[in-house]
């Protein structure tokens, strides 16, 4: 069961295309999800017996109810209780252009301390009234009062600098089939279980994945 | 084509969609297919999920059941208030569509050409039930047919417009179906001019 943070660290790229509308289960050493899995921003033990790794979009307002309306229980009930690891991926699309912005200041801040990254991660889907112009400079706000350095993180995003750790999430998620966000990819044990679309309860998830 | 252009209009498909549906094989008729079009519409969004646990797959049967149920409006947390309903109407209409088209062609010998919404107002519907994801790649492909690709920023209901056109076209339909019994009856009951 503890295969889940194994077959990750393993880092193989599936070749499966991965839509996988007609069913059937898939090892996720072979499945694209699994590319750099380990080194993904991620919550929960690392031998929890299942997984769910999400792809989503700082901008998308799906992704945003789930964070809001969902995640909360999700953390409670199966994240918390040793159950379930939970990854977050960026599935970064043009739901609105200051996503962009975001998930290269996410993945900045990330690669400095991923206890920030969290607390970025959800002061964007709280507040989620950004633009193109004002997502860089409340960023570096709000980083102002963390342990990071804001004005390092917003330039190395405004400079590109993550620019290939976003467009590489984006690849992994095409060739698993992600069309839309949010995406999760249901995990037990070894085998990647189900795809589940769209901010859904967390009784789908925990029922899903047996729990 | 014509337009409903007045209450009498209105009441003119209110009345043809009531009498056809006092037949209880029309009324079930309206039920199932309005229930197909609503399964539709929730379960196209996730056949991945459907496929593997709700029909295959080793889980008890109860635990299944919350999988598919959960998917649903008012049941999951997938579809706001206003979606929910949006969606619910659109399946009725989906239903009462089907069998006034059903009736028309079993008892007038029409042709399919008036019930052209139904299978427009089904592709919208299930269209609208997919922006409950974001970005899915028939949303962008339809925008990128405006040249908006990429520009999910013009819809502000972020995608609830694809659910109330299909209404829309569902209800004129409808209209056009009830247009063609004006002046003739079901079961015995005058239509109306």
């Amino acid at each position: 069961m503890a295969s889940v943070a194994a077959a990750g660290a393993v880092g193989v790229t599936g070749c499966l295309g991965g839509n996988n509308d007609e069913g059937d289960t898939v090892p996720l050493d072979s499945h694209p999800i699994s590319d750099g899995l380990e080194e993904q921003p991620s919550l929960g033990a690392s031998d929890a017996p299942t997984a769910v790794v999400a792809f989503e979009d700082p901008s998308c307002h799906s992704c945003h109810s789930f964070e809001t309306n969902v995640l909360p229980t999700m953390r409670e009930e199966m994240i918390e209780m040793g159950d379930t690891r939970f990854y977050y991926r960026l599935f970064t699309q043009p739901v609105q252009p200051w996503g962009t912005d975001a998930s290269k200041a996410l993945e900045a801040t990330y690669a400095s301390d991923e206890d920030v990254f969290w607390e970025l991660k959800s002061f964007y889907y709280d507040e989620f009234d950004f633009t193109t112009d004002d997502v860089l400079p409340r960023t570096r706000e709000f980083l102002g009062d963390t342990s990071v350095d804001a004005d390092g993180i917003v330039e190395s995003a405004r400079n590109g600098e993550y620019d290939d750790e976003v467009d590489s999430d984006m690849s992994v998620g095409e060739r698993a089939g992600v069309r839309g966000t949010p995406t999760f990819f249901l995990v037990d044990g070894d085998e990647v279980v189900a795809q589940v679309v769209g901010p859904q309860s967390t009784s789908v998830f925990r029922n899903a994945l047996g729990l | 084509m014509r337009l409903p252009t007045n209450t009498d209009d209105a009441r003119l498909v209110a009345r043809t969609v009531r009498l056809v549906n006092s037949s209880p094989a029309y009324a079930a008729l309206s039920a199932v297919t309005g229930f197909v079009g609503l399964n539709l519409f929730v379960v196209s969004q996730n056949i991945n999920l459907f496929i593997n646990v709700v029909v295959s797959g080793t889980l008890a049967l109860d635990a299944r059941l919350a999988v598919l149920f959960g998917l649903y409006p008012f049941v999951g947390t997938a579809f706001t208030a206003t979606e929910g309903v949006v969606l619910l109407v659109v399946a009725a209409f989906f239903g009462v569509n089907l069998s006034m088209l059903t009736y028309q062609l079993r008892e007038n010998r029409v042709s399919l050409r008036e019930g052209s919404g139904s299978a427009a107002g089904m592709a919208l519907g299930v269209l609208g039930a997919g922006c409950a994801a974001c970005g899915t790649a028939v949303l962008a492909g339809i925008l990128s047919l405006f040249g908006a690709a990429g520009a999910l920023t013009l819809l502000p209901f972020n995608g609830l417009e694809f659910s109330l056109v299909a209404l829309v076209l569902l209800a004129l339909s409808v209209y056009w179906l009830a247009d063609g019994m004006r002046g003739g009856e079901v079961r015995g009951c005058p239509v109306g001019y």
